[in-house]
């Protein structure tokens, strides 16, 4: 079964392409990685999968639903940066907003939602920084309480935005663990990347984008240096050696496996 | 007695209820338009009022408070609507958006205006003040309107008060949500344009944003959650209320509505000199106080270099380097300062004693010292004749805890790259 299925999807900003014409589809309870140059559209696909842009053409799925009719099982987790970490407010606080939605408007949090948020908290190892003002904290520490937002949402979709993007190496490997859990409990995780690396010997699916779609499915068969040429363009020489690196890797995985 | 009965009948107090309920109602809306960043959206809002108080006039020849609000109202709500539009349609930046939406509502007012005032009637009726503001003006009929904006924006705010936190920090998350924000969105600008409809005749159209700003910029520099700030710029603004309208009853001749505004400016000048942490005066303390650690621990350096020079386990002698470069006035100062701190003793007879503690804070800042130039040459290959002014500036911000990792990554080493010894850490 497939959690996301796109048909012909089509972002414009203004008169400028941020997407065109993706269909492709994302397996239930897999790990899929979107990956593609800068400015390729990755942050686009995903706020489409939850329609926060305006689709100019095509349609989006999730769970066999409306983006805006699967927002109770959907949890998005926006780039780091998107917000001002200088805001009045605690970390308790932000890792509540992820109950929000259960909430419902205007009601107070209950015992019951404290509690997701501290055990989402203990989850991420921040629960000694949880009435720490968020100008406190590094940037590792940010990503990790966006990640407990996430995690107290108790999606069974979840989006996530360069979560790797400038973090620690604890919190990479913090986050590399979170997303395995997930998995296990059988939730779907798709997460925008861009170490081809990590992506090769930890994902499972993935979806290549340059605008348009390069190419979707068993990361397998999509990491290969013909498809990586085509959304990476010219860079090659850089390239050809990640494309061995990831070879490696598969391989060294491979035997792991056994 | 008598006089504050008067007071509390009379128009005076009108005036004081009257402006601090707007005061207050801009405050407490106007820490959102802050939190959001959408300050000049509130002044922008408070420009388009105009044409409204002249449309409502030229429509229905009435000068009624709640006629020519709802005037205002309309044309302050169209004026968000249009910067709404102006973003999706057109290729605009945001301050370029506000700007021309401002230019327009507040031309077209000022065309208004002056068409009555030909008609001689905007004097008579008082229609400048809406520009200007008079806040002396606020008379006792008007206080139910003012009550009744005020109190419903505030009860807004109180319910919806989790969701509005949450959507000045992440509005985009909060959109992924299965909720219904739009209302929450619609209602908060209803209260933004409603307390500006009601405030404009106290402060004028061209000020009140001061109103919505002002207070949260001063009270955010003082508190860590949005609760703390509500109250701070509810503080604030009643505080310049009561500054503006004591040195206006003074002061016949000075606006009060201009003066209500100044003086919340002036309490985000002092709260931006005075806060905890952000304040100008925290920072040039704590300032103040690393250099004075740092001059303590050169100071306690120099100590050391005595004690190591008069040999070993004897702490007596003199105690600075004979090439110390500060001078001989530099020396004694080093000197006060090292008795003041307790770490020496006077013998008498050009003689001094270090204290077990002086001994202590000496071995502990050349330790760090050294354990850091040690550090650079053996991890990271410098070469020792430059480990030297590197450690100069390290030594001073090693922790405890990066010390004793130091020690067991160096292996509780006893000499420095140079040959000296590293005194090692005493107990008790």
């Amino acid at each position: 079964m497939n959690a996301v299925e796109c048909h012909d999807v089509t972002v414009l900003y203004g008169r400028r392409v941020a997407l065109w014409g993706i269909t492709a589809s994302i397996p239930a309870g897999r790990l899929t990685a979107v990956v593609g140059p800068n400015g390729a559209g990755k942050s686009t696909f995903l706020k489409a999968l939850v329609a926060l842009v305006p689709l100019q053409r095509g349609s989006v799925h999730v769970f066999g639903m409306l983006p805006k009719q699967a927002r109770s099982v959907v949890s998005y987790m926006p780039q780091r940066e998107s917000v001002d970490w200088d805001f009045p407010l605690t970390v308790l606080d932000v890792v509540l907003m992820g109950r929000y939605g259960r909430l419902g408007l205007f009601r107070r949090p209950t015992p019951q939602d404290y509690g997701r948020a501290w055990e989402a908290l203990r989850t991420v190892g921040m629960e000694a920084y949880a009435h720490r003002h968020l100008s406190e904290l590094s940037g590792g520490q940010q990503q990790r309480v966006f990640l407990a937002r996430a995690l107290a949402q108790d999606a069974q979709l979840y989006l996530m935005d360069e979560p790797f993007a400038g973090v620690d190496a604890a919190t990479e490997e913090l986050l590399l663990q979170s997303l395995k859990e997930l998995r296990a409990q059988g939730k779907t995780v798709v997460v925008v990347h861009h170490d081809l690396h990590v992506v090769a010997s930890f994902f499972e699916w993935i979806i290549l984008l340059n605008l348009r779609l390069v190419a979707a499915g068993w990361v397998a068969e999509v990491l290969t240096d013909r498809y990586l040429r085509e959304a990476y363009g010219g860079r090659a020489e850089i390239l050809s050696e990640v494309v061995q690196r990831v070879a490696h890797a598969r391989e060294a995985l491979r035997h792991k496996g056994r | 007695m008598i006089e504050w009965e008067l007071f509390l009948q009379g128009p005076l107090f009108a005036v004081f209820l009257g402006n601090a309920l707007i005061a207050v109602g801009g405050a407490v809306v106007g820490t959102f338009a802050v939190l959001r960043r959408e300050g000049m959206l509130a002044d922008v809002l408070a420009h388009a009022v105009v044409p409204g108080i002249g449309f409502a006039y030229l429509l229905s020849a009435q000068k009624e408070l709640p006629v020519l609000a709802l005037g205002a109202f309309l044309t302050a709500l169209a004026a968000a609507g249009a910067v709404e539009v102006l973003r999706r349609m057109a290729r605009l930046s945001e301050d370029s958006r506000l700007g021309v939406v401002l230019a327009a509502s507040f031309g077209l007012g000022i065309v208004l205006l002056t068409l009555l005032q030909s008609r001689q009637e905007a004097d008579q009726v008082g229609l400048w003040r809406f520009l200007f503001g008079q806040a002396a003006a606020v008379r006792v009929e008007d206080l139910p309107l003012i009550v009744a904006v005020t109190a419903l924006s505030l009860l807004f705010v109180a319910i919806a008060f989790k969701e509005l936190v949450a959507m000045a920090f992440d509005a985009e998350f909060l959109r992924t949500l299965p909720l219904p924000l739009q209302w929450v969105e619609v209602g908060y600008r209803v209260a933004v344009v409603a307390i500006t409809v009601v405030g404009v005749q106290s402060v004028g159209a061209l000020l009140i944003v001061g109103l919505f700003v002002l207070p949260p910029m001063a009270a955010r520099l003082w508190v860590r959650r949005v609760p703390g700030m509500l109250v701070g710029s509810i503080a604030v603004a009643l505080g310049a209320v009561v500054v503006g309208l004591g040195l206006s009853w003074n002061l016949p001749y000075v606006a009060t509505g201009p003066v209500i505004v100044t003086a919340a400016a002036g309490m985000v000048l002092l709260s931006h000199l005075f806060a905890p942490h952000h304040g100008v005066l925290a920072r040039v303390w704590g300032y103040g106080m690393r250099w004075l650690r740092r001059w303590d621990e050169h100071a306690h350096k120099l100590l050391y270099y005595g004690i190591e020079r008069s040999g070993g386990e004897c702490w007596e002698g003199p105690i600075l380097r004979p090439e110390y470069r500060g001078g001989r006035a530099g020396a004694v100062l080093v000197l006060v300062w090292l008795w003041l701190r307790g770490s020496i003793r006077w013998e008498g007879r050009r003689r001094w004693r270090v204290t077990r503690l002086g001994h202590k804070r000496a071995c502990q800042i050349v330790r760090r010292h050294r354990l850091w130039e040690l550090y650079l040459e053996r991890f990271f290959g410098v070469p020792a004749d430059r480990v030297h002014l590197e450690a100069e500036l390290v030594e001073h911000v090693l922790s405890p805890e990066i010390e004793e990792r130091l020690q067991e990554l160096l292996q509780r080493p006893e000499h420095d790259p140079h040959g000296r010894p590293i005194p090692p850490r005493q107990n008790g």
